[in-house]
């Protein structure tokens, strides 16, 4: 690399001149950062901490002394988050329920309150999940009903858990794995394999070309002949909108780091004044035994 | 005499008045340089008596109908003597006239050329080449395309870019003709020049608006550039020395005002200037070798031949390259063996075209131009690898390359007609037929690791398109006051079984307010079946020419104009414009796209929205005397909105400069000595800029990224930008011709201009600070040029 930058100096002859642009007070102040994903019957666990100007080099402080509020659908508090410890704040009064609106507020000394809603969506009623096991190629069907009365928002994930024989140490241990893939072209999430599928960990898409439908999606795994007593986890999530928009771009974002001729990537926030995500959502579990 | 005979006596003298009266007869020719036989292209036939008048087409023809009886003409050209002459007119008339040069502009000129006012050329420029050469510029290299970023409207887009924006349009929108035949990147050295020599120019016309009929397939701008046909009478050469580059053009009869050719050519030795420096480095690390440099070369090529006073043929060429490229080789020892590891990497692009052109006058109201053309445009990178035990090269033990490459590959003709129904009235209508083939983004990748080998292409497949047109267009007075422009231009596009057409009305109207003031309003449709990709993260030429196809329809333009000239005392000329236009169907990356994507196809890594654009533009020249000149200014506003980007919000196009001003002065003391000055000033590109991070949780906690927060797409303003360039020409006449040293500096009170912006360290400080990347500081140049 030295040597390209030398010949290309060396041929423009010239040398090129820096100075430094500062920036404005605006643009340095730090902001409240909310990592609050929900999940409805299910106790609500957020991250508080601070965000800091592009020149900052250090670790990102969070925040402990922050007041945090839980709110119903009309904007009337209905609990107060307790910090934990390392800016984590649990929600002990409410448990979120399905298909309800929640807002959160947060303050903190010198900096500006901020706030956001989401709702936890409706849970899919009825999901059926169909396998076919081919060699060590494992392939599933996820038969679902679409809503047709609104826009719907799906994140999928199939934990593959299996115990495997370590043969240096003697024992047998548990072993978790979550990649799988899928041809599915609706999908907008996950990293391009060479065969064209799409890879990852979770598979985010939407209903835009399905509303209303009984849609079948398709995925495959990979399960070893040595991986022994393998169940899979499938778990089918209603999303909220806020939650789709984050992790995708999130997804985005971190495939791109590192690529200079990537496109900047824009991640979603819906932390009104702050950054983060508070972003709520349902799911539908079903645990497969693979013989 | 007898009462009968006197009766028909004055019966027949009243017939033959009347019939006379209403003969017309057509006066038709060539305007040409009396000295080289140049056409004259633009050159103006005028009767002020009549107040009609005629403009030499791209050929130098004009046709001129006028009513039996005697007339007094003036055939005049910016920077030529004009000439008044008194024709009788009782028969057709081919009348060819030569002009000489002047040495100054003055007013005769001026007022041959009051008919300006009586044009419906709206947001139209004329350059002209004597005024692009006596202009100080970067490095001594004069460039039609830096010229015309001096003017209203035209912006360059960053650092000695020549990259042409036209009121808020992108690079692709500009239609840029050489002799007929579309350019695709008129680009050298990344940007920095572009690819027209302007000893082979002609004559440069720039349409920003109010586009005639006649023109089609860009929805921004068209740039027509008519290069010269070669001197019919004597042999002449022109050529230059300069800092980077030199070329030389040579031109003259094949047969004595029957046959002439013109050839150019240029080449940069930037490479040959940095071998010493290289060859320095190398000798104190002589493990790792290095080697490389960048070159750009062009030549063009014309034969112009005349049949006969009807027919004549013209063939032009054009082709030329930039490479650049760097090889390392490096040599280790590895237990004892010695290997050697050799890299190499390149990027290349350039551009051929061809053109075979008929020009017939069927009548002296009618003439008829046909052209058969080919162009080809490429780029292609790469870079390589290879490890191997010295002495054993045919067997390296690993192998690695990759190519990218596209281009793009046109095969056309088209058929124009003009006839000149009257002085009041001109009609053009013709056909074309281009067939482009598309190569974008065709990636290949070579590995051979220990003989485990891969061969595998990846990438876009080549699109076929036809692309036909027809235009008619009526160019005429319909008072003493009101001149209008209406036509209309019909387009088509097939590409994979889909067929898009586009009927795109154009119409341009003129209110004379008086003979030195006129109003003038148009309006463009226009429709555009190409795209340009265009990678903002890099500075690099990975454009990427490809088809509307049918997932991404073509692009589509609207434009409304509102201009105001006037014409003052001493040869200035005060013009002002307002615009509004609106652009759809415009292409960008997705979010995350990257250029270098294997996997998908072009079409899966873009998005389509819309742009629209408005602004005000004011031109203050002064265009006679000694001292000339001009003061351009823009206010304009440039956006952009996709559904997909921005979150679907309304954001700046990255070109988008509030203010722009330009200031251009040339004086000439003598006819050995002239100066210019320019002074420029636009206010920053926008860029995006992430100025805030943050750690994003996984769902489960266990591990964070931290993300760099881009609030809003275009977010951040670069600093203005301004400068001032100065130059100074001595002409010393010799007995071969004419030499010229010519000295300059670019950038005199050395501004740091934004190049542009990144985070990081300044020297020598390891405090983390928002940089700003300046490319020229102050560059002097000096230049030696002849004319035999």
């Amino acid at each position: 690399m030295r040597n390209y930058i030398l010949v290309i100096g060396i041929a423009f002859f010239f040398n090129s001149c820096e100075k430094e642009i500062p920036l404005d007070d605006q643009e340095k102040a730090p902001r409240i950062v909310i990592n609050g994903i929900f999940s409805a019957n299910d106790t609500m666990r957020i991250h508080i901490s601070e965000s800091r100007n592009i020149l900052y080099e250090g670790e990102l402080p969070n925040i402990t002394n922050a007041d945090a509020k839980l709110l119903d659908a009309n904007g009337n508090v209905i609990g107060t988050f307790l910090h934990e410890g390392d800016g984590y704040y649990v929600m002990t009064e409410v448990i979120p329920q399905v298909g309800s609106v929640y807002g959160i507020t947060v303050a903190a000394t010198g900096f500006t309150s901020v706030s956001a809603s989401s709702y936890t969506p409706e849970v899919l009623s009825s999901v059926q999940i169909d396998t076919l096991r081919t060699g060590e190629t494992m392939k599933y069907e996820i038969i679902f009903q679409d809503d047709p009365n609104e826009i719907n928002y799906y994140s999928l994930s199939l934990k593959k858990l299996y115990y495997y024989y370590d043969s240096w140490t003697g024992d047998t241990v548990l072993y978790e794995d979550n990649y799988f893939c899928t041809n599915e072209v609706i999908v907008q999430s996950g990293y391009s394999d060479v065969n064209g599928d799409i890879c990852g960990m979770a598979m985010l898409f939407s209903d835009a070309t399905f509303n209303g439908q009984n849609y079948s999606f398709s995925c495959s795994n990979y399960i070893s002949v040595w991986e022994d007593t393998c169940r899979m986890v499938a778990t089918l999530s209603s999303v909220s909108e806020d939650y789709y928009k984050y992790n995708v771009t999130l997804a985005k974002y971190e495939q791109t780091q590192g690529d200079p001729f990537a496109q900047p990537v824009q991640v979603y926030s819906n932390i009104e004044n702050g950054f983060g995500i508070f972003g709520g959502y349902s799911s539908f579990s079903d645990t497969l035994i693979i013989p | 005499m007898k009462p009968t005979n006197l009766f028909l006596s004055l019966l027949f003298i009243l017939a033959s008045q009347i019939i006379f009266s209403q003969t017309k007869f057509t006066i038709s020719g060539y305007l040409k340089d009396s000295e080289t036989g140049e056409v004259l292209i633009g050159g103006k036939v005028y009767v002020p008596v009549l107040k009609v008048g005629a403009v030499a087409n791209t050929y130098g023809f004009y046709s001129l109908t006028l009513p039996a009886g005697t007339h007094e003409v003036i055939y005049t050209f910016v920077g030529r003597e004009p000439i008044k002459m008194s024709i009788i007119l009782d028969a057709d008339l081919s009348l060819n006239v030569d002009l000489k040069p002047s040495g100054m502009l003055d007013e005769i000129v001026i007022t041959g050329e009051v008919s300006q006012q009586e044009s419906t050329e709206i947001s139209t420029i004329d350059l002209q080449m004597e005024k692009v050469k006596s202009l100080p510029v970067l490095l001594g290299e004069i460039d039609i395309l830096k010229t015309a970023q001096l003017l209203p409207g035209i912006s360059s887009g960053s650092e000695g870019s020549s990259g042409i924006y036209v009121r808020g349009g992108g690079p692709d929108q500009n239609l840029i003709l050489l002799d007929g035949v579309p350019i695709y990147n008129a680009n050298h050295l990344f940007g920095f020049f572009s690819v027209f020599n302007a000893d082979a120019i002609n004559s440069v016309k720039i349409v920003k608006g109010g586009f005639p009929a006649e023109y089609g397939g860009r929805i921004s701008s068209v740039i027509d550039i008519s290069m010269k046909e070669g001197d019919m009478k004597e042999f002449h050469g022109e050529g230059s020395v300069g800092i980077i580059s030199s070329k030389f053009m040579f031109n003259g009869p094949i047969k004595k005002d029957k046959t002439s050719f013109m050839i150019s050519a240029r080449r940069t030795y930037i490479d040959l200037l940095a071998k010493p420096f290289i060859a320095l480095a190398n000798s104190k690390n002589p493990d790792d070798n290095v080697s490389g440099g960048y070159f750009f070369y062009d030549i063009n090529g014309k034969v112009n031949h005349i049949i006969n006073s009807k027919n004549r043929i013209y063939f032009s060429a054009y082709l030329g390259d930039d490479k650049f490229y760097v090889k390392n080789k490096y040599t280790y020892d590895d237990a004892g063996i010695a290997k050697i590891e050799e890299s190499t990497g390149g990027l290349s692009w350039g551009n051929k075209i061809m053109a075979l052109r008929w020009n017939h006058q069927v009548g002296p109201k009618l003439f008829m131009n046909t052209t058969l053309n080919y162009s080809d445009y490429i780029f292609k990178t790469g870079f390589g690898l290879e490890g191997y035990e010295k002495g054993k090269q045919s067997t390296p033990f690993e192998s690695y390359s990759f190519e990218y490459l596209s281009g793009i590959t046109d095969w056309g003709g088209n058929m124009h007609f003009t006839y000149f129904a009257g002085p009041k009235h001109k009609i053009d209508f013709g056909i074309g037929e281009t067939y482009h083939t598309f190569k974008p983004g065709v990636n290949q990748l070579k590995t051979d690791f220990g003989g485990t080998v891969t061969d595998t292409v990846y990438g876009g497949k080549r699109t076929y398109a036809h692309e036909f047109y027809g235009f008619i267009q009526d160019d005429f007075k319909l008072n003493r006051r009101i001149m209008a422009n209406l036509g209309v231009h019909f387009s088509n596009f097939i590409v994979r079984e889909k067929y898009y057409y586009a009927l795109q009305p154009r119409a341009a109207f003129n209110f004379m307010l008086d003979e030195k003031s006129s109003v003038k309003v148009s309006y463009s449709r226009t429709a555009q079946f190409l795209h340009l990709l265009t990678n903002t993260t890099i500075g690099l030429p990975t454009d990427l020419w490809v088809p509307a196809t049918d997932t991404i329809p073509p692009q589509i333009g609207n434009q409304f104009a509102i201009g105001y000239t006037r014409e003052l005392n001493k040869g200035y000329r005060i013009g002002s414009e307002v615009y509004y236009k609106t652009m759809n169907n415009l292409i960008e990356y997705k979010e995350g796209a990257s250029f270098f994507d294997t996997s998908k196809d072009w079409e899966q890594l873009v998005e389509v929205g819309r742009g629209f654009s408005y602004g005000m533009e004011v031109l203050f020249e002064k265009r006679t005397g000694k001292t000339t000149g001009w003061i351009g200014y823009t206010l304009s506003w440039t956006m952009r909105q996709f559904d997909n980007l921005n979150q679907g919000k309304i954001f700046p196009y990255r070109y988008d400069s509030r203010h722009d001003i330009s200031f251009v002065l040339t004086h000439k003391f003598n006819d050995h000595i002239d100066v210019g000055v320019v002074w420029v000033y636009a206010t920053g590109n926008a860029v995006t800029l992430a100025l805030q991070q943050y750690n994003a949780l996984s769902q489960d906690g266990f591990y964070s990224t931290t993300v760099e927060h881009i609030d809003e797409r275009n977010n951040y303003r670069m600093p203005s930008y301004h400068r001032l360039d100065i130059g100074v020409n001595l002409h010393k006449e010799k007995k071969w011709g004419q030499a010229t040293w010519s000295f300059g500096v670019y950038n005199a009170y050395n501004r740091k201009n934004p190049f542009y912006l990144e985070f990081g360290y300044l020297k020598n400080s390891d405090i983390k600070v928002l940089k700003q990347i300046s490319l020229f500081p102050i560059i002097p140049s000096v230049n030696y040029s002849f004319k035999f």
